[in-house]
């Protein structure tokens, strides 16, 4: 079945967080999103995240969203924070699709580069990245990511009140 | 004397990038930094990056710069980009008082995550992040940080729809 990929407005919002449940179910981290719809149609207005939706007569069957980085080396860039397309419609160059769209974005702005995540098991995915030329940055140089959460947040900032601005 | 943070504007963009390449050479990945200054000055301005500067007296001691993210699980955070303190300042606290002033604004604006990237051989900060009870991503979680850079790009541009 044909398709079409147009980008992504406040309209497809809902949709789209409940999608991020279906992706995050195929993470397996169903309990990942946190987001209400509410949320994620102001993330959509307010162009703190943007993207594009798959249709196929009308129904949406797959989202990428992402946001704008920046890079002190290489300036602002593109971060692709989710990437999904629903199992019945995969095969069909639906994500490759959307992939493109988003290339098309980083190429008229002259970003020098796209990021993303990707959990080390899902190999379909890694070899994906690799045949379109992409980099494991912890292969390459050694890159970690590392993430703080909200209560060690409040810890630290707790016992280090020092010259603020 | 005492450490002071100010907020960087575009009329710190010189500083900024003298700094930043010194710790793209402590990174051992000098000719990393290719962006120009007036990009950064530019790029202040519009908000695509926010940072601090660290005075001792008058002397510039240290930055960070960070940008804003967004996560589709937990929203809005801070992913911090670069951290640093010049050698003969390092001992001071300084470090920790710029980690401080970021952690601050992310609880400050109720986010609920804080992340940045270490080269896995500088032990000296992982033990920090480990300390104050920081993850890594793909030792705990099985992530890994891909990278399309420009010849990708155009590749993947160059047969996208609406063309």
């Amino acid at each position: 079945m044909s398709f079409t990929i147009i980008p992504a407005t406040t309209d497809h919002a809902a949709v789209i967080n409940s999608m991020t449940h279906e992706l995050a179910e195929f993470e397996k981290l169903p309990n990942g999103p946190q987001l209400s719809e509410s949320e994620f149609r102001e993330a959509i207005a307010e162009k703190n995240l943007f993207g594009f939706v798959a249709l196929i007569e009308e129904q949406i069957v797959g989202f990428v969203m992402c946001y704008y980085g920046f890079s002190t080396w290489q300036g602002k860039f593109i971060f692709m924070e989710d990437l999904y397309v629903r199992p019945a419609h995969r095969k069909g160059g639906i994500g490759k699709a959307l992939w493109k769209e988003v290339a098309k974005v980083a190429y008229e702005q002259n970003l020098r580069r796209i990021q993303w995540t990707v959990l080390d098991w899902n190999t379909n995915a890694i070899n994906f990245y690799k045949s379109i030329g992409a980099t494991d940055m912890h292969d390459r140089d050694g890159w970690l990511d590392f993430r703080l959460f909200r209560p060690a947040i409040a810890q630290f900032v707790g016992g280090n009140s020092e010259n603020g601005v | 004397m005492a450490l002071r943070i100010v907020y960087a504007t575009a009329e710190h963009a010189s500083l900024l990038m003298d700094m930043i390449k010194e710790l793209a050479e402590f990174e051992k990945i000098p000719h990393g930094p290719t962006i120009t200054i007036d990009r950064l000055a530019d790029d202040l301005s519009k908000e695509h990056v926010f940072g601090l500067v660290a005075y001792e007296g008058e002397t510039p001691v240290g930055m960070s710069l960070y940008y804003l993210a967004y996560s589709t699980w937990e929203g809005q955070f801070i992913h911090m980009e670069d951290l640093y303190v010049r050698p003969d300042f390092r001992k001071k606290g300084y470090g920790k008082a710029l980690w401080s002033e970021i952690a601050k604004l992310s609880k400050e604006k109720g986010m609920t995550r804080l992340e940045w990237s270490v080269l896995n051989w500088n032990t000296n900060a992982i033990d920090f992040y480990k300390q104050m009870g920081a993850k890594d991503l793909h030792a705990t979680g099985g992530w890994l940080n891909f990278r399309l850079g420009r010849d990708g790009i155009v590749r993947l541009a160059a047969n996208a729809q609406n063309t």
